[in-house]
């Protein structure tokens, strides 16, 4: 059901799995900051964030290798931390209303 | 002139609170000081030995931890509980009394594990001197005491809302608190079948700090944002929803990433792995909103030490939960890491940054309050303090954390995954030069964070003594203008 | 000042938080009965306590891609066959000895407890034991007297004496030999036994 992350691969792991979180941060904090302050240019580095998020997510499924029925956890990371921020946001718009 | 600290001030539950918060400052200290003791045994293995030996000061340090956060969290509860209900507190006796048995109780159990330590394998050691399970060892009969104190606790806001203002606040709260005492009878019982041990055991570990603590501490935040920033309260109680159905959304089957290895069935790996992987979702809509929120505020607050200290709690749970946590999640790597000092890592700073945290930045809205609503913002007296101290112990547990991780990672690499976990695997572990070196600045980060802890307790004692400015009043928060 | 949408609102959230709350509880429970009857001793990942007569031993296993306990002929403990009941008794008097003396601050069992010394998930089928001949018998005499049996490896670190009596002994390698039965999914990891490959 699992096959374990090869030995040879371990460091890396750690890498990937952190770069992960924190591509979801710096994505989640580029969007907010370029929604706060209506700038497009940010937008393209939330863009930019979420392509590291998206490179990292797949480094990590091959890293663990996560193919198979947890290829599902893939998809669940891209769409959950993508669409998580801009979710959130729209939220505090509408609820400071 | 100086503004000494005048309990005038503060209402009943404010006193009682200061109560909780004293109690809690001490056992902190306590906290950090057993945790050298065992630190230093990992260096030098014959301190103390046979004397107060590892477990010993282990179990007191994570006790005197899970002790003191759950003091602060009561104290902070018993602060807000007259304003937001608009009412006297129902039971205030009952309430001093709950708190001075709580703390007898308390001194008595310490003093039993320190001076007896262990007993014969019976029941009555059980009982009556230490159950032996990680952070519920409080033996038997002390476990009742502390469910008799928390149903006092209970009564107390649940009441005290009912007759007064019975705010959204109060319904998670009061609901949650339920939920807390609840989970505790989980750990109440004797079975021999340690799967089935572990499998309950963790219902208290992992639904106390990763579900029904988590929102506690919204509760607490909901309410200290509303004072603090002077945020609208629906704003504050729709939001204290939403983290509710995201924190339980992905905490209550979290906990299935303890089921990997403890002999439940295969499917804990998929349930743990994926709803873990989900659990650092909340902690990133925490950021987006509060930058939101600093958008609308400008980071105007009438107290810059507690802002920081809730900033430093939102980063630290991103950091302690979120990134460390998501790194060992997946059963493809906690199979290595399961146990190890990569554990330990992200112990110690999901527990600093969530909750040490959280609990002092409410002692300095109390230490506020306490000395007449003084002055805490920019250009304080003696700021330079507060800023050391948080710089300081956030320094010291980070640097612990990053020991700690680099001996979790040779430890994970030597002895788990090459070594396979026996006796001999264990100790080439523990005996290679990076794990070595790693007990030695665990050490040197320890003291840097007793450094920042002697600098906080002065800070709380005397911040604001020589200040003769009121503290600002808020506005009512605008609407941020948005295209 | 336009009207919130519905999915922004307070009451929208409020049986948001509720129904997902209750939901995931509800799943919860499910599993927890299901895994209940799973890990009751007597049942396939979790066998009978009179397993500790049987010869143990931790295998890789092709189609698992994991290690496995694999139980095999008799192999009384101490020389004696027990009955269930004896054998329940005898790995009770274990646990509560290993929870009195509070070994999970020191140890780890099932990779849960304390990291200051090695974890005891599979310590009955420890190479460092030597063969099942002489295992009992030297545990005995190791946790009567862990000071004057230390082996620490070079790393100095001992284990102190905890004053077990030799039936609290018994117990507790009773105790460890029906914890290394149980299947752990693979854990540890190419853990090697002194019988196995
Ligand atoms: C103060 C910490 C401490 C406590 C408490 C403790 N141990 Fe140990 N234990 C150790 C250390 C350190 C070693 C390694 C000793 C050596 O190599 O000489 C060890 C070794 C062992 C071993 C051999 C290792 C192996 O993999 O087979 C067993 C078995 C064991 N302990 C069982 C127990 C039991 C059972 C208890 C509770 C009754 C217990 N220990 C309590 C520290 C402790
Ligand atoms: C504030 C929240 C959290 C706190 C205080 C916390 C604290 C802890 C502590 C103290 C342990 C060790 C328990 C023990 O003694 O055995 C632990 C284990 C663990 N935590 Fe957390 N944690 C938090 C959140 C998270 C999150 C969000 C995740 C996942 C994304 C996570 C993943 C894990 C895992 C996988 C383990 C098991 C480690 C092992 O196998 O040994 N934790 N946590
Ligand atoms: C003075 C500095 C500190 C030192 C030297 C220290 C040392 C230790 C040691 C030696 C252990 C046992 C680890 C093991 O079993 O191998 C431990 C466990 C633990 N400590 Fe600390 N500690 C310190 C501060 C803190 C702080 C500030 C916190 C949190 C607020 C904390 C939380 C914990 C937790 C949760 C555990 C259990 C970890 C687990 O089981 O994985 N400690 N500490
Ligand atoms: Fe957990």
């Amino acid at each position: 059901m699992v096959e374990p992350v090869a030995l040879e691969h371990f460091f890396l792991f750690f890498f990937a799995a952190a770069l992960v979180i924190f591509a979801a941060l710096g994505y989640a904090l580029t969007y907010s900051f370029a929604r706060l302050y209506q700038k497009r240019s940010l937008l393209y580095w939330a863009g930019l964030a979420y392509g590291v998020l998206t490179v990292s997510v797949f480094w990590l499924a091959y890293l663990a290798n996560l193919h198979g029925f947890w290829s599902i956890l893939v998809g669940m990371l891209l769409v959950g931390y993508g669409l998580a921020p801009v979710l959130i946001w729209h939220l505090c718009v509408a609820t400071h209303d | 002139m100086t503004r000494p600290l005048d309990s005038s001030n503060l209402n009943d539950g404010q006193k009682l609170a200061v109560k909780y918060f004293v109690v809690a400052v001490i056992l902190f200290f306590a906290q950090l000081v057993f945790g050298m003791l065992a630190g230093i045994q990992f260096v030098h293995p014959d301190f103390l030995y046979g004397v107060l030996d590892f477990n010993v000061n282990r179990m007191v340090h994570i006790n005197a931890m899970i002790v003191w956060m759950l003091y602060g969290f009561i104290g902070s509860v018993y602060w807000f509980l007259e304003e937001e209900s608009g009412r006297e507190i129902a039971g205030l006796k009952l309430g001093n009394l709950g708190f001075w048995v709580l703390t007898a109780a308390v001194t008595v159990v310490v003093a039993v594990y320190l001076l007896v330590q262990v007993g014969p394998g019976n029941d009555f050691t059980r009982w009556f001197i230490n159950e032996g399970r990680e952070y519920i060892e409080a033996p038997r009969w002390a476990d009742i005491g502390i469910v008799v104190v928390m149903l006092i606790f209970f009564y107390n806001v649940a009441v005290t809302f009912s007759r007064g203002k019975w705010s959204g606040i109060a319904g998670v709260l009061t609901l949650d608190l339920v939920a807390l005492a609840g989970l505790y009878l989980a750990g109440m019982f004797y079975v021999t079948n340690i799967s089935i041990d572990q499998y309950w055991w963790w219902w208290v570990i992992h639904l106390w700090v990763e579900a029904t603590w988590e929102v506690l501490v919204g509760c607490i935040m909901a309410w200290t944002l509303m004072h603090l920033l002077g945020v609208r309260r629906k704003i504050v109680e729709t939001w204290l929803y939403i983290e509710v159905a995201l924190m339980f959304g992905s905490g209550i089957l979290g906990l299935g990433h303890h089921y990997f290895w403890i002999g439940s069935p295969e499917y804990w790996l998929a349930i743990g792995g994926f709803f873990s992987a989900l659990e650092p979702i909340p902690l990133v809509a925490m950021v987006v909103h509060s930058i939101y929120d600093s958008g609308v505020h400008k980071l105007r607050n009438r107290n810059h030490p507690a802002l920081a200290w809730v900033i430093a709690h939102a980063f630290g749970n991103f950091l302690g939960a979120g990134v460390w946590g998501f790194m060992h999640t997946l059963p493809q790597i906690n199979l290595y890491t399961h146990g190890t000092q990569w554990t330990a890592s992200h112990g110690h700073l999901a527990f600093f940054g969530a909750y040490a945290t959280i609990n002092i930045a409410f002692f300095y809205l109390a230490v506020q309050r306490w000395r007449g609503d003084v002055w805490m913002g920019a250009n304080l007296v003696g700021g330079w303090r507060w800023k050391w101290a948080l710089g300081l112990l956030s320094l010291g547990v980070i640097g612990m954390t990053m020991a700690l991780l680099i001996a979790g990672y040779e430890q994970s690499f030597i002895e788990r995954a090459m070594g396979g976990s026996t006796w001999s695997a264990y100790f080439a572990g523990q005996n290679h030069p990076w794990f070595v070196e790693s007990m030695v600045w665990r050490m040197i980060f320890g003291w840097v964070t007793i450094a920042g802890f002697g600098l906080l307790v002065w800070d709380l004692l005397v911040i604001g003594k020589h200040e003769v400015r009121p503290a600002e009043t808020l506005l009512e928060e605008p609407a941020l203008v948005h295209g | 000042m336009e009207q919130i949408p519905f999915w922004a609102s307070k009451s929208f959230w409020k049986k948001m938080a509720i129904w997902v709350t209750a939901g995931s509880f509800l799943l919860l429970i499910i599993l927890t009965f299901d895994t209940m009857s799973k890990v009751t001793a007597g049942t396939k990942r979790v066998p009978d306590y009179s397993v500790i007569n049987k010869q143990i031993d931790y295998r890789y296993d092709e189609s698992k891609h994991h290690s496995m306990p694999v139980i095999g002929g008799d192999a009384p403990l101490f020389g004696k066959i027990l009955s269930e009941q004896e054998a329940e008794q005898l790995v009770t008097l274990g646990k509560k000895t290993i929870q009195a003396k509070n070994c999970m601050n020191c140890h780890t069992l099932l990779g849960n407890g304390a990291y200051f010394a090695p974890d005891l998930t599979k310590a009955w089928l420890d190479p460092a034991w030597g063969p099942e001949s002489v295992r009992p018998m030297l545990m005995k005499m190791f946790l009567m007297d862990p000071e004057g049996n230390a082996r620490t490896y070079g790393s100095g670190r001992k284990m102190p004496n905890l004053g077990i009596t030799e039936q609290e002994a018994e117990g507790i390698i009773a105790f460890l030999k029906w914890m290394s039965s149980i299947n752990t999914n693979g854990f540890p990891y190419n853990f090697k036994t002194a019988g196995g490959q």
